[in-house]
């Protein structure tokens, strides 16, 4: 319900809105399918996760619960959900509740502004150009949730948010295991965060616009994938660390620190970090794919006007696929040479990459 | 809209006031964090999407996450209980009226309101009108690269300093 | 450095485009060795007389002391096992049963052997006690007998019982669900015919 409160307070502010209730029902809708969406998403990859790991290690996933074993996240839910919710004695029991809600929150926000499909104009004759869509005596649908001119920065605003969460988690429970790895993961992901800025001044510069559905439009002829295969890689690479995956995941390491920042909590508490985790990894796989992919547009020769959710979900789905492909493929980074990569390869390699496509935009 | 600028207000006041009340030294900083999230709201409302959201990265998500780290790491006793009437607390409250008013007296000097209706400030060459044109972000690069171009400088070079410091101050001293 | 890393993805790639290895238990079983110690099967000669002449030699041998037996004197009109004795009740408590075939070893008549059923598990423990009815095969002439079963004659081999009889003679409605476990076939061997 906040990214509809955020969708919201920017039309109604920033913008006049065709007719305020017009734009809340909307954005009501928008709101609940989104979080909806993210929610199954979220569950349905804990099991492709499993069902990936399953074949990796040459044995199949869980197969059992429903056919092909296609209920295992509600019955995983179900057991979270009835499971003690056992915490320890001297934590800070307000941060405590929050942090998991506080998590789960900054992730389902930070998927906002995302456009998943092209402005559509409905009922009315729009002029349906790329960067300016009218729409007479119609409505304007934007498939994101807050077309804002910011987008990008929005999305680093609230998930440099998503740190607090973390950390607060790991402070609150009281434990040793727990601070060390919340501690780890903070400063990974506060260190990543610059690699993750950097990697993506390349399209910035590329589009000239911070908005992602123009960022898409300007991709019309060629993929930024093309131009910036370096800013890809950076991007992805970081975006491994900014969502705790292997081979960045030291701070929730299974073996080395019992869990990491959410040991300590049990039942849907641990299911809120979890949860926030998976959709985290989809909103950073989505923005590769807005930023690097073409977000919504077809490889050229097919027609992308009515498919172009599907090309998105398809690309986002390649890019969940390989990140988890990746994770059972390659051993753990140590957190010392984890920080040294974010800091002494990362950001160099961003900063050439952004000198680089500077000059090129410059004399262009 | 008025409603919304009141809840932030109302918000970023509170918060404020909890920087300064809270019991323990962790929640005084988190309240700070509140406070800036809504002063970021209040930038929403005045059109200015670039400088909220550089709030929020900067201020609420990078400066504000060392604070909170060095707080549960060094783990600061929980404050004492402030007696209203005692000194510090009158001559704070003092300072705070007093502050408030220097900052008042200023903005509306410096600030006039054209017949549009729209606010801006006196520093000339900028005017709304840019942003409407341009957008947010290119006026305000275009005008730190020309018209500000000095200060701009003069603050990366402080922001340099200030990390060299911090490197020297902490650097590993050879055992004498 | 790129070039180790794709190599591993191609490694990871190779593994997810092969076939698993997983045995889908128990839609699918992997044949039990012919000598694997399962649960216990008491046997009979090929005339229908039990080879159990209720020496309790197996009782005894037992590390576990899992063994229950009780004897009594053959009815010579009606003898159930060739000899003076034979076992009115036989049970063995397979929860607490260690699958080592010492009794096996001790039985002097090859009366006590283990089978190869393997999936012994229940919900409730009084139903992992097997007795004599449950461990004794069926016998396959009992169909060709007219009149006068001697008592521990047991059952035709259509009849089912409730832990399941270990020949392979025995129906398909043993309790446990699936399939049943591959055993050879049934032997020629001179020793299942009685002593004079």
């Amino acid at each position: 319900m906040g990214q509809a409160a955020v969708s919201v307070v920017t039309l109604a502010v920033v913008r006049a809105p065709v007719s305020l209730p017009l734009t809340l029902v909307v954005a009501l809708v928008k709101g609940v399918l989104v979080v909806f969406a993210l929610a199954t998403a979220a569950a349905y990859l804990t099991l492709l996760e499993r069902k990936i790991a399953a074949r990796i290690q040459l044995r199949i996933g869980p197969n059992r619960v429903g056919p092909g074993g296609l209920l295992q996240p509600a019955a995983d839910g179900v057991k979270l959900i009835f499971k003690e919710k056992a915490a320890p004695a001297g934590r800070d029991r307000v941060l405590f509740q929050i942090a998991p809600a506080l998590a789960a929150g900054a992730a389902l926000f930070a998927f906002a502004t995302i456009p998943i499909n092209r402005t559509i104009c409905v009922g009315g004759h729009g002029g349906a150009g790329p960067l300016s869509v009218s729409c007479a005596g119609g409505y304007l649908l934007h498939w994101d949730l807050a077309n804002v001119n910011i987008g990008l920065l929005y999305i680093l605003a609230v998930t440099s948010m998503g740190v607090y969460a973390i950390f607060l988690g790991g402070w609150s429970s009281n434990s040793k295991y727990s601070l060390l790895g919340a501690l780890r993961s903070s400063a990974q992901l506060i260190s990543y965060e610059m690699a993750v800025s950097f990697a993506i001044v390349g399209p910035i510069l590329l589009a000239g616009t911070l908005n992602l559905e123009q960022m898409v439009h300007q991709q019309q002829g060629l993929w930024f994938i093309f131009l910036q295969p370096l800013g890809f890689l950076l991007y992805f690479t970081a975006a491994f660390a900014e969502t705790n995956r292997l081979p960045f995941d030291l701070p929730e390491a299974e073996g080395e620190l019992g869990a990491g920042y959410h040991t300590e909590f049990a039942g849907m508490r641990f299911g809120l970090f979890f949860f926030a985790e998976y959709i985290n990894m989809v909103t950073v796989c989505s923005i590769a794919t807005v930023l690097f992919l073409g977000g919504w547009l077809a490889p050229v020769w097919f027609l992308p006007s009515w498919l172009g959710p599907i090309w998105f979900v398809a690309k986002a789905g390649l890019l969940l696929f390989v990140m988890m492909w990746v994770r059972w493929t390659f051993p753990r980074l140590r957190y010392d040479r984890l920080m040294q990569f974010g800091w002494k390869v990362l950001l160099p390699l961003g900063l050439a990459n952004i000198v680089v496509t500077a000059v090129f935009v410059a004399v262009r | 809209m008025s409603v919304i600028f009141g809840l932030a207000a109302a918000v970023a006041v509170v918060a404020a006031l909890g920087v300064v009340v809270a019991q323990r030294t962790l929640y005084s900083a988190l309240a700070l964090v509140a406070n800036m999230v809504a002063l970021a709201v209040l930038f929403l409302t005045l059109d200015a999407q670039f400088l909220a959201a550089v709030q929020i990265i900067v201020y609420a998500g990078a400066v504000m996450v060392l604070f909170v780290f060095i707080i549960a790491l060094l783990s600061p006793g929980a404050q004492e209980r402030l007696h209203p009437l005692e000194a510090r607390v009158l001559i704070g409250g003092l300072a705070a009226v007093a502050f408030t008013v220097v900052v008042a007296r200023l903005t509306l000097n410096g600030v006039s309101v054209a017949a549009s209706g729209r606010f801006y400030g006196r520093l000339g060459p900028f005017a709304p009108v840019l942003v409407d044109r341009h957008g947010q972000v290119q006026t305000l690069g275009e005008q730190l690269f020309t018209t500000f171009l000095l200060p701009f400088e003069l603050s990366s070079l402080l922001l340099l300093v200030a990390a060299v410091g911090a490197v020297y101050l902490s650097r590993r001293r050879r055992a004498s | 450095m790129f070039r180790e890393l794709l190599g591993g993805l191609r490694a990871t790639a190779r593994a997810m485009a092969s076939r698993p290895i997983t045995i889908q238990y128990p839609e699918e079983q992997r044949p039990v060795p012919p000598r694997a110690r399962g649960r216990h099967i008491l046997h009979r000669y090929d005339n229908g007389l039990e080879k159990c002449i209720g020496c309790e030699l197996c009782a005894g041998a037992c590390p576990v002391g899992c063994i229950y037996v009780q004897a009594a004197a053959n009815d010579p009109a009606h003898p159930v096992s060739p000899g003076e004795r034979y076992a009115v009740r036989y049970e063995i408590n397979l929860m607490r049963c260690i699958y080592c075939g010492y009794c096996t070893e001790a039985c002097p008549t090859e009366a006590i052997t283990m089978g190869p059923r393997l999936d012994l598990v229940d919900y409730k423990r009084e139903r992992l006690i097997a007795t004599k009815d449950d461990l004794l095969e069926a016998w396959s002439g009992f169909t060709t007998m007219s009149q006068g079963v001697a008592p521990g004659l047991g059952r035709p081999a259509s009849q089912p019982t409730p832990m399941g009889a270990g020949s392979p003679h025995s129906g398909p409605a043993g309790r446990a669900p699936g399939l049943r476990p591959v055993i050879p076939a049934a032997s020629g061997d001179p020793a299942d015919t009685p002593p004079a």
